[in-house]
């Protein structure tokens, strides 16, 4: 029986952890090896990097950053964020990544992701997802929530599937850093497209939020962000009370 | 004794993270890529991502098959996790059959599905709890660590031994036994990621690396 997961969810924008408000108005809340050291200290499942920028520059930059902190964590680390070839996907695994994640590379080109998880295997292929609410469906977004594909989440992850991925990660780009819950609607669509994994993304902000995202959305993982960051929730507290309203939880560490 | 860690790398992803694992308790950790005459490893680790059919022929066209046998036959331990673990066993069922290691009687097998539990999901991806199944003087591996601690898996296909005697761990998976840790002499082998499971997985690393080699 899988136990659900908690998973601190760093955006990085050069040297620093970034945390904007829909993927916007960043601004820098720490340093991103001492802040996934304090969060695997706290007991978390499962930390997600994600390179807001994703040029060249980053990608040496986010390697510096995975080499560093794969010496003082022992949690699954997956990277995402300029993941455009089979090469930038091995780098980061030599680097200390366990999963990368893929999102603008794989619209364009999806058979990236049939290229990671046949060299690495699907548990090392993640396909990520931006989505915005557009009329009454949902739109996958490229490039941190900027660019329209005119491709909608359903469909899209109904055809991405079939490329051998083992995880999907949906970012809700209009709750993103909001705290103000996931997108409930999104995540359940996501969660009735698919039978592999699901993680939520994008606007956790207290327990009850994880509660509806784990139980009512029935998702494997949440990844939790601002309001980790800022103190509003506390890791520990919030598995003892997801493990109370009966939600499987990791207890040992 | 100084440890000397052999972690054998047959081109599949995530050694490093084992490695620099392994490292918390060794100072002496050696990549090793294809067969050599000359080697003093106390200790073999077998990390293990990607497919079974990849592992083993890459296994093979390294020499480190031939590396394998002969260290086991001189007592040095070895630990397989997750397709290290997989490709110890007779035969591995992917898309064709591809001969194992046979270290570890019995086949590799895909995960299937019946729903009977609705949390789980094909790959296993996740925290379980690990139940092992052999006291701590049969197996050192586990010594210290609760009944049920919780461990890391990330897998598609499930280890089936023909005697239950090699079993050295149990998770639940879809409501029924999933074997997730083997044990057969000196030859010990997790589904689970050791390195990726918190301060658990390392106890499990630490307790490998403080096994003898068996004269």
């Amino acid at each position: 029986m899988s136990m659900k997961r908690l998973i601190a969810r760093l955006d990085i924008k050069s040297q620093h952890v970034i945390k904007g408000v829909q993927m916007d108005g960043q601004r820098i809340v720490g340093d991103p090896a001492e802040l996934a050291s304090k969060y695997y200290e706290a007991g978390i499942d499962e930390i997600v990097y994600l390179d807001t920028v994703a040029s060249l520059y980053g990608r040496e930059n986010m390697t510096a950053i995975v080499e560093q902190v794969a010496q003082s964590i022992f949690v699954p680390l997956t990277v995402g964020g300029g993941i455009r070839t089979l090469e930038d996907a091995r780098l980061m695994l030599r680097s200390g990544a366990d999963k990368v994640a893929m999102n603008s590379a794989a619209v364009s080109n999806p058979k990236l992701l049939q290229e990671v998880s046949t060299t690495f295997g699907s548990q090392c292929a993640v396909l990520s997802v931006e989505a915005k609410r557009v009329e009454n469906d949902w739109e996958v977004f490229t490039n941190n929530g900027r660019d329209r594909t005119g491709v909608f989440v359903g469909k899209w992850i109904e055809r991405a599937q079939e490329f051998g991925v083992g995880e999907v990660l949906i970012t809700s780009v209009d709750r993103d850093g909001t705290k103000r819950g996931l997108d409930l609607g999104l995540n359940k669509l996501v969660r009735n497209s698919t039978d592999l994994p699901v993680i939520g993304s994008g606007g956790i902000g207290s327990t009850q939020d994880f509660y509806q995202a784990l139980h009512e959305a029935d998702l494997d993982g949440v990844c939790v962000g601002a309001a980790l960051h800022n103190g509003t929730v506390e890791i520990n507290q919030i598995r003892n009370q997801l493990a109370e309203f009966g939600i499987n939880m990791r207890r040992s560490r | 004794m100084n440890t000397v860690v052999g972690i054998f790398d047959y081109g599949c992803g995530n050694l490093h993270s084992v490695a620099r694992t392994c490292a918390k308790f060794s100072d002496n950790i050696e990549i090793v890529e294809r067969f050599q005459q000359k080697s003093d490893f106390t200790h073999i680790v077998l990390p293990g991502v990607g497919s079974y059919s990849n592992a083993i022929s890459e296994i093979r066209t390294r020499g480190l098959d031939q590396l394998i046998h002969g260290k086991l036959n001189d007592g040095v331990p070895l630990l397989g996790i997750c397709v290290g673990m997989q490709v110890l066993t007779t035969e591995g069922h992917e898309n064709s059959l591809s001969s194992g290691l046979d270290l570890i009687g019995g086949s590799t097998e895909m995960l299937s599905l019946t729903k009977s539990d609705k949390s789980s999901r094909i790959p296993n991806m996740g925290w379980n709890a690990v139940i092992p199944e052999m006291s701590g003087n049969e197996n050192q591996l586990f010594q210290g660590l609760e009944n049920g601690f919780d461990a890391y898996f990330a897998h598609s296909f499930e280890v089936k031994p023909n005697d239950a005697a090699d079993i050295s761990a149990l998770s639940k998976f879809d409501g029924r036994n999933l074997v997730s840790a083997v044990k057969r002499e000196h030859v010990y082998g997790v589904q689970f990621h050791p390195e990726k499971s918190g301060e658990s997985g390392l106890r499990v690393l630490k307790n490998f690396l403080s096994i003898k080699t068996d004269n």
